[in-house]
């Protein structure tokens, strides 16, 4: 009798467990998608912490700046949602679009692709135990090669929800185009949902990795980026565009996907044929399946 | 005290010579001459190269847009570490064929004195040339019409 009450009582519990952990994953899932949608974006960065003793070093200068960005819902699974971001800037009658980063969220996802400077990633395995509620958040670049990733929980308090994680990056193209003296960002990412739409904080440490020297931490930066959700009819440019160019962009996920699946160390080509694999995915006639499997695989190295 | 004139007199001299040793150029009048070849304008960095091949100084940058200007991958490693202005000695890219003079200022301390000059070339989309053209900075060496590996036909250096 003793032993039915004691079983019940731990069906009970691991039910109650069962159906917490589920309603958090659908508050996660609520949070991760109100990134969606058409937003105003203000970009701004700006240097704080010098720790370099050279006379001569010079900092980046701090950027402001802003455009509408449209959020696009791409995969809407139980474990797993990808967002596809698409900027929109210039004369509204006539925009420019231009394919921007791409954000993938994985419930408690195990295989990761963590970034070792001079475009080498690492595979790495976590354990189930590791990554138990957390959902990994995947960045990829403008092509869909990887950038950065990390796994973290969602945090649900005070009536805030956000995300916290620290992860290393490839430098960003601003700081990537104006400077050569680090080769390594360690990214302090937190996402925190508004009454208005999300918001991207960053403290971010410039690193200068070097085989003799080991890690040497040369600066540091404040992002603050905000996105203010607006009328998705002020981003129908974007829209159309990727209506347009949805099937092609499939075929990239596609053959990605294959890359990603090997779960091994990747290391990736700057430049195939004298360009950079963005010039080669990005240009029109660039459309067929096997074109864009044989142009991906050529920048792979190993 | 009198002793002591003298040592400040000879030691104001050094200085004064070490300063102007540093500071005096030799001015060349260079000529570039681009091979014929389509696209967009060729970026050239001229550069002044150490004995044991390291960047010691730019000279003289063809092209303006300074956001492509770690595409010139090599130079970029040096001259993206501080980002010293070069508004003084930038000039705008030509197109194939097309040639470009210019005055550049060579240090005179640094001719016939083990150093190198590097011209280095791109174009966008096209080849990067790292050496195009490198040549032993002496006197010699600046009197003669040297040809180009990659995008320059020839260069023509004619001391002013």
């Amino acid at each position: 009798m003793l032993n039915k009450t004691f079983l019940a009582v731990l069906i009970s519990i691991g039910f109650n467990l069962t159906t917490y952990s589920q309603n958090n994953q659908n508050l996660d899932a609520e949070a991760i998608k109100s990134m969606c949608g058409c937003f105003q974006v203000t970009f701004n960065f700006t240097e704080t912490f010098t720790y370099s003793i050279d006379s001569l070093y010079r900092p980046s200068r701090t950027e402001t700046s802003s455009a509408l960005e449209y959020a696009q819902l791409v995969v809407d699974e139980d474990d797993k949602i990808s967002i596809q971001h698409i900027l929109q800037v210039g004369d509204p009658s006539e925009p420019y679009i231009v394919k921007h980063w791409r954000q993938d969220w994985l419930y408690e996802n195990t295989d990761f692709y963590m970034y070792n400077a001079d475009n080498k990633w690492e595979f790495q395995k976590k354990s189930n135990k590791e990554v138990k509620g957390q959902w990994t958040q995947k960045v990829f670049q403008v092509d869909d090669s990887p950038r950065y990733e990390g796994s973290s929980t969602w945090v649900h308090i005070d009536g805030k929800s956000y995300w916290e994680n620290t992860t290393n990056a490839p430098l960003p193209r601003r700081e990537y185009t104006t400077r050569s003296d680090y080769n390594l960002t360690l990214r302090g990412n937190r996402h925190e949902i508004t009454d208005n739409g999300w918001v991207h904080d960053q403290d971010n440490k410039k690193i200068i990795k070097s085989v003799s020297e080991g890690n040497v931490i040369l600066a540091e930066e404040k992002g603050f980026n905000t996105y203010v959700k607006v009328e998705d009819s002020r981003c129908q440019g974007a829209i159309e565009w990727w209506t347009n160019h949805y099937d092609k962009w499939q075929h990239v996920r596609n053959k990605w996907t294959d890359v990603y699946g090997r779960n091994s160390d990747l290391t990736l080509e700057e430049k195939v044929d004298n360009k950079a694999l963005y010039k080669h995915l990005f240009a029109d006639e660039c459309t067929k399946q096997k074109d864009i499997n044989e142009i991906i695989e050529s920048f792979v190295k190993n | 005290m009198k002793i002591s004139n003298h040592i400040l007199v000879v030691l104001a001299f050094g200085v004064l010579a070490a300063f102007t040793s540093q500071n005096i150029t030799s001015n060349y009048k260079c000529m570039i001459q681009l091979k014929n070849y389509t696209g967009e304008g060729a970026y050239v960095i001229v550069s002044i190269l150490d004995s044991h091949e390291e960047y010691s100084e730019t000279l003289y940058v063809q092209g303006e847009d300074k956001d492509w200007f770690n595409e010139i991958s090599e130079w970029w490693k040096f001259y993206g570490k501080y980002r010293p202005n070069l508004d003084a000695i930038t000039g705008a890219t030509v197109s194939g064929g097309e040639r470009t003079i210019n005055l550049i200022k060579i240090p005179t301390d640094k001719i016939d004195a083990g150093y190198y000059l590097r011209f280095e070339t791109a174009v966008e989309d096209q080849e990067y040339y790292t050496t195009d053209l490198q040549l032993e900075l002496t006197t010699e060496n600046l009197t003669q019409k040297r040809e180009g590996s990659g995008f320059i036909r020839y260069v023509k250096m004619i001391a002013q």
